[in-house]
């Protein structure tokens, strides 16, 4: 309790320290478990045959894939700058942003946050917005170190946020790990796949249905809302000020 | 020293250590199963530290900013008390 009295007292001091030195921790444990695992030592030649066989054709089936994804992407690039709501543009024009690794596990916290390797040295501001590549606002910068913030997901368990879905208002309640749900009414349609847009990021999207759930008896339906990512394989965001 | 006792010690850091370790590495639960062990067992300051941890590295500074771990091993360790020193004192 006194190391917290201290911690409060002086602003943040202790835990920025701390959070500096387990971002280097944890990038030292995940560059030695890599390195163990892709070392070979732990594989028989037969399952090592097999597993390339399988690489092999899934490399194929990925390369297919990023082809067609690269022209979804150029079209979405298109709309977005028709309708003026591309991440890091604004009405007066592009807003320079960062893009920081994400220097901690996304499972370990108990408060749904994560450390990215970037701080005060690097421009970054309490209150930043933290989006994907693809323009997802994700979560949002809490306090600054040196090199090292902490980053609150916006689905994060307990919190709750409000959306738009299909020009409806809902609370979205978060339950982590890039989850989410809300209830809406059961005159709304509400497909797989529907954006969620939040006015309070400059109308961004903040996640997509993933699926919807409902009863005869029930006068709402369930919707359960999902980022587009792969969180815990996610490498770098990108941190936009929240003016923007 | 007895073979027991010493076993006893090597239990008791070896849960300690997966504690602090699982606190960058593995799901929050496991520190926290950790933290419930070493209080339930031994009057151990380890627990509370554990939580400190916790909190210092994941807690971010926002409107609701309670060091639940801390608190939460604190009283862990101190609540336990009586049943330690019922059940388990040899």
């Amino acid at each position: 309790m006194l190391v917290l009295a201290i911690d409060v007292l002086s602003g943040g001091y202790v835990r920025k320290h701390v959070r500096a030195g387990a971002s280097v921790v944890s990038l030292w444990g995940n560059g030695f478990g890599s390195t163990v695992l892709n070392s070979g030592i732990f594989s028989s030649r037969r399952m090592l045959v097999d597993q390339n066989r399988s690489l092999s054709e899934k490399l194929a089936q990925l390369e297919e894939g990023a082809q067609s994804s690269e022209a979804l992407k150029r079209e979405n690039e298109e709309l977005r700058a028709l309708m003026n709501i591309a991440h890091g543009t604004t009405s007066t024009g592009v807003v320079s942003g960062i893009t920081a690794p994400i220097v901690s596990s996304v499972r370990s916290s108990p408060y749904g946050t994560f450390l990215i390797g970037a701080g005060s040295v690097d421009g970054i501001a309490t209150g930043s917005y933290v989006i994907t590549a693809g323009g997802v606002v994700v979560g949002l910068v809490g306090d600054i170190g040196a090199r090292t913030s902490i980053v609150t997901e916006i689905f994060a368990p307990w919190l709750s946020e409000e959306g738009v879905i299909n020009g409806a208002v809902v609370v979205v309640k978060g339950s982590g790990g890039g989850n989410a749900y809300a209830k809406v009414p059961r005159g709304l349609l509400v497909r797989v796949g529907d954006p969620v847009i939040s006015p309070r990021f400059g109308s961004r999207t903040i996640g997509f249905v993933g699926k919807v759930s409902s009863s005869a008896a029930s006068p709402v339906q369930d919707v359960y809302i999902r980022i587009p990512v792969n969180f815990s394989s996610q490498r770098y965001v990108y941190i936009i000020p929240a003016s923007n | 020293m007895s073979t027991s006792f010493l076993r006893a010690i090597n239990v008791r850091a070896g849960i300690a250590l997966i504690g602090f370790g699982s606190i960058l590495f593995a799901p929050w639960w496991v520190p926290v199963v950790c933290m419930v062990v070493l209080a339930i067992r031994y009057p151990a300051w380890e627990a509370p530290l554990i939580g400190l941890c916790i909190d210092l590295v994941w807690l971010s500074g926002g409107s609701v900013s309670v060091p639940i771990f801390t608190i939460g091993a604190v009283l862990g360790v101190w609540l336990l008390t009586p049943l330690r020193n019922q059940l388990l004192t040899h």
